[in-house]
């Protein structure tokens, strides 16, 4: 399911200050799974320190989010600035989805001009970067096997034999 | 208010303060099965099949008179259920409809959809099967083609198209949640929510069979206290007592005992001194109490 957060910067917080946020919801999201471990995220995101608080400084983060995609979790977070920072109801709350996150998620970044290359430079060594175009939904499900087995057959037809 | 606070109940089953409650709603068990079934299925389908196969919306509907045990049921059937999954496990939570409708312009769709597309998926983000009770649904989606705009405001037609929205994108999106809907008024929800009940199971009040079964169980149930309770259980005279009661609704027929008991002195004192003339003097008070009532009513409640 295809998910959207808004999250205030300047007036309410300060770029950086929001960047902590997206960090943080990214993080409290992917690593309720237990195939992400504890900080791993923070370290993924490691690269994008100083040009998170840039996207969102420049405004590039307002009409084209910041996707996160891993299956069963399709996640675009969008950062706003300005009156509309004010009036915007955030929804801080880890994303649905989450829990059974991967350890092949992956973070889209949006083209933002001037800092193109340098996002493409963080990208190109990370495995969980990408500046591609995000898929327009999440993936579905590798392993058929944990979804094909919410019902234990045989105790069905227990059921069956008591009734 | 925060919408976690519309949240009554979550727990995970199996949990000891539910093991009786199924079992404690004496009807026929065709009822129970097809309650159980539908959820064990609509579990099995829909994690395997797409929606647009299935056609499966994780939605079953209780209806019928009050005090006929469908809330009971519906918070029994976790329990019921956990056994049958491959975690052996079964979450329940249930939802204080009531609390979702706010005055205040625009708040009650959007605490619908908050509730229903953002808490609860996370809630059950881990996968555990899970059934969620919407009791006296009525109040969340009311009929839109009944409802005149003067006495629902527009705010409670946009819940009601929040609830339909969110049932539709968990259906596919979340195939281990099932959502367990009661009602006592058929007429007053929406036809659209009825339409995507995957089964909808009509809880009637108990025939002579079912009062017998009833009153015996409630006095079995307190003979704990007062052994001779048990032998009065099993008095060939109570199915005329049951004849009398017979269509009464089954909390009021459990209350029959309390009620007899209150009809002498001595029987607050010593309720083991119940008798079946005692249990009899009851029925026929309540009997005549419930025929007052519907001359009162005159057939208003026609929905029911």
């Amino acid at each position: 399911m295809e998910r959207t957060r808004f999250i205030a910067a300047a007036p309410v917080r300060s770029a950086s200050e929001a960047w902590t946020v997206v960090s943080t919801l990214f993080a409290d999201t992917l690593e309720r799974s237990s195939s992400v471990p504890s900080g791993s995220v923070a370290r993924e995101l490691a690269p994008l320190k100083g040009l998170g608080p840039a996207l969102i400084a420049g405004g590039h983060l307002e009409s084209k989010g910041l996707v996160l995609v891993d299956q069963g979790l399709h996640l675009t977070v969008f950062v706003i600035t300005a009156e509309a920072a004010i009036e915007v109801e955030e929804n801080l709350n880890p994303v649905p989805g989450g829990a059974g996150a991967t350890d092949d998620w992956t973070l889209y970044l949006p083209s933002a001009g001037p800092l193109d290359s340098a996002l493409a430079a963080a990208a190109k060594n990370s495995v969980h970067l990408s500046t591609n175009v995000p898929p327009s939904s999440a993936p579905v499900e590798k392993s058929e096997g944990a979804s094909l087995s919410l019902v234990d057959l045989d105790a069905l037809r227990r059921l069956g034999n008591k009734s | 208010m925060d919408v976690s606070e519309m949240i009554k109940t979550a727990c995970v089953m199996p949990d000891a303060r539910y093991a009786n409650l199924w079992d404690s709603i004496i009807v026929d068990c065709s009822i129970k099965d097809r309650l159980l079934r539908s959820a064990a299925l609509s579990l099995r389908l829909r994690a395997q099949l797409p929606f647009e196969a299935t056609a499966l919306h994780g939605l079953a509907f209780l209806y019928g008179p009050p005090g006929t045990g469908k809330t009971t049921l519906a918070r029994g059937l976790a329990y019921q259920l956990a056994p049958l999954t491959t975690q052996r496990k079964a979450r329940f939570i249930e939802i204080n409809p009531h609390g979702l409708m706010s005055a205040e312009h625009g708040q009650s769709q959007q605490r619908v959809t908050e509730l229903l597309t953002e808490h609860i998926p996370l809630m059950v983000d881990d996968g555990i099967p899970t059934v969620v009770l919407l009791d006296e649904v009525e109040s969340m989606v009311v009929a839109r083609s009944q409802a005149s705009l003067a006495a629902n405001p527009a705010d409670v037609h946009r819940a009601t198209d929040a609830v339909l929205t969110a049932i539709d994108s968990n259906a596919s999106a979340l195939p281990h949640l099932i959502f367990v809907a009661t009602s006592n008024f058929t007429g007053a929800i929406d036809e659209a929510f009825l339409s995507r009940a995957d089964v909808a199971i009509y809880v009637p009040a108990p025939d002579v069979a079912g009062v017998l079964a009833i009153l015996k169980t409630t006095l079995e149930a307190m003979s704990a206290a007062f052994p001779s309770l048990a032998k009065l259980a099993h008095k060939p005279q109570l199915q005329q007592v049951a004849k009398v009661l017979a269509g009464s609704d089954g909390r009021r027929v459990r209350k029959t005992v309390s009620e007899a008991m209150i009809g002498r002195l001595e029987t607050v004192i010593q309720p083991g001194d119940l008798t079946v003339e005692d249990l009899m003097s009851a029925a026929v008070r309540i009997q005549q109490t419930e025929d007052m009532g519907k001359l009162k009513d005159g057939g208003r409640n026609g929905t029911n």
